[in-house]
């Protein structure tokens, strides 16, 4: 198997921050998000939040 | 148990005491082998890079199938545009004569720009209703797939004159190096698919952490696809540079530096620059490393620049980078790279902090692709 296709099978990520009270919030990403744009509302605080990273990641295996 | 004594044609207790045996056995391979040998290592040979050439076939097809989907839809209802981009995948830049070395620089200024606008010019006809960050994601996904094209080509090209002459000697060097030449195929067609979604890759770091500190300051173009704010630390003043996102550009980082001090007569004391490098094998992706001098790739037309200027007026130049192989500085940014950009950050405050004095001015300068990373 090569680099790339283990590569491939590492999903990304979009990490949002929110403003008001700092909350970071990782979800799948979506075509559309990056970095330094405008997220969505935030789960702790319903303040805005931003986009701080997009980023694949390993899941580790069961 | 095994019978041996069909093996006994002559008398004798032991088959291999038969000297028509022993020569069958040791003798005949051996003779073989000496007469033989050679050939036999080329047809191994023939056939590992056969297969190689056979993966980086699939890699450029692949390659070329993604630019073309992806440009026709971005185009919309427009003629076929197929033949247009297979045209494109031969375009070739044909470098300065550098047997006089004086002014190369700028002859190969004028080359790389001449080129940069060609394509886009070419995109802006294929997709004239395509955003600036349609085109320049056509324009990364076109350079990926003409990359991979000659790859496979010149590969193609001494595979074919190894078989055709059968010379080890050209298939020997073509294997030795094709590990590294699948590796960096594998890296470009992992940057297909983050090109094609405007996912940041690792290259895009530098504008990632520089970014950040613009968000809120308002940013002007100074150069093609460059932009910089002005901040305010620790009573020093901060000019901050990066090239124009969220599309897939670099910029032009260099004449944005030599027209900030050379035209707007800006009085810089230090500048610090932060970029990927590629990590040698067992250090770790996302270590930082700080040092000193122009941290910027390519060609050499913008660190030429801005060692020039930097020298002419005595300005210091500070490099961080974000060590990453081949394939993580052009694939989607991993986790570990992302993770480095607060480090950076502290470094950089650091750095401004122990080496200026308040009411010194500061660039920071964020460099590499900022696909995916606006400001």
């Amino acid at each position: 198997m090569g680099t790339t296709e283990k590569r491939m099978k590492m999903p990304v990520f979009t990490l949002e921050e929110c403003q008001q009270c700092h909350m970071k919030m990782k979800r799948p990403f979506k075509v559309g998000d990056y970095v330094f744009s405008a997220g969505g509302q935030c789960q702790n605080c319903k303040g805005n939040t931003l986009i701080a990273a997009v980023f694949a990641e390993k899941v580790p295996q069961r | 148990m095994l019978d041996l004594s069909v093996l006994q044609v002559l008398p004798g207790d032991n088959p291999l005491s038969n000297p028509l045996i022993n020569v069958a056995l040791f003798y005949v391979p051996l003779i073989l082998f000496m007469l033989y040998g050679q050939k036999f290592q080329t047809w191994m040979i023939l056939n590992e890079i056969s297969r190689s050439v056979s993966r980086l076939k699939v890699m450029k097809e692949k390659s070329r199938k993604e630019a073309v989907e992806y440009i026709t839809t971005a185009a919309g209802p427009s003629p076929d545009v197929t033949p247009r981009i297979d045209q494109f995948l031969e375009y070739f830049t044909i470098m300065p004569v550098d047997i006089d070395p004086s002014g190369v620089m700028k002859k190969l200024e004028h080359i790389v720009v001449l080129r940069d606008e060609r394509v886009r010019a070419e995109i802006r006809k294929i997709a004239p209703s395509a955003d600036p960050v349609k085109a320049s994601t056509m324009e990364n996904m076109i350079e990926a797939a003409t990359a991979l094209n000659y790859i496979y080509k010149i590969v193609r090209h001494f595979y074919l004159l190894g078989k055709r002459t059968t010379s080890i000697y050209v298939l020997v060097q073509l294997q030795m190096i094709m590990p590294m030449i699948l590796q960096e195929a594998d890296a470009l067609i992992g940057a297909i698919d983050a090109f094609k979604q405007i996912q940041p890759i690792g290259d895009g770091i530098g504008p990632m952490i520089v970014g950040k500190s613009m968000m809120v300051a308002e940013k002007k173009a100074i150069a093609k696809d460059t932009v910089y704010s002005e901040a305010d630390y620790k009573g020093r003043k901060l000019y901050l540079l990066k090239a124009e996102g969220p599309g897939g550009n670099v910029g032009q980082p260099g004449t944005a530096i030599q027209k900030m001090i050379e035209e707007m007569n800006v009085k810089l004391d230090m500048v610090i620059m932060i970029d990927a490098a590629l990590k040698l094998e067992g250090e770790k992706t996302g270590e930082i490393a700080e040092g000193i001098g122009a941290a910027i790739g390519g060609i050499g037309v913008d660190r030429f620049k801005i060692e020039d200027v930097a020298t002419k007026h005595s300005i210091p130049l500070y490099a961080i980078v974000i060590k990453q192989s081949i394939i993580d500085a052009i694939s989607v940014m991993k986790k570990e790279i992302a993770d480095s950009a607060e480090k950076v950050q502290m470094l950089v405050n650091r750095i401004i902090e122990e080496k200026t004095k308040e009411g010194e001015k500061v660039l920071v300068v964020g460099v590499g692709n900022t696909l995916g990373v606006g400001q």
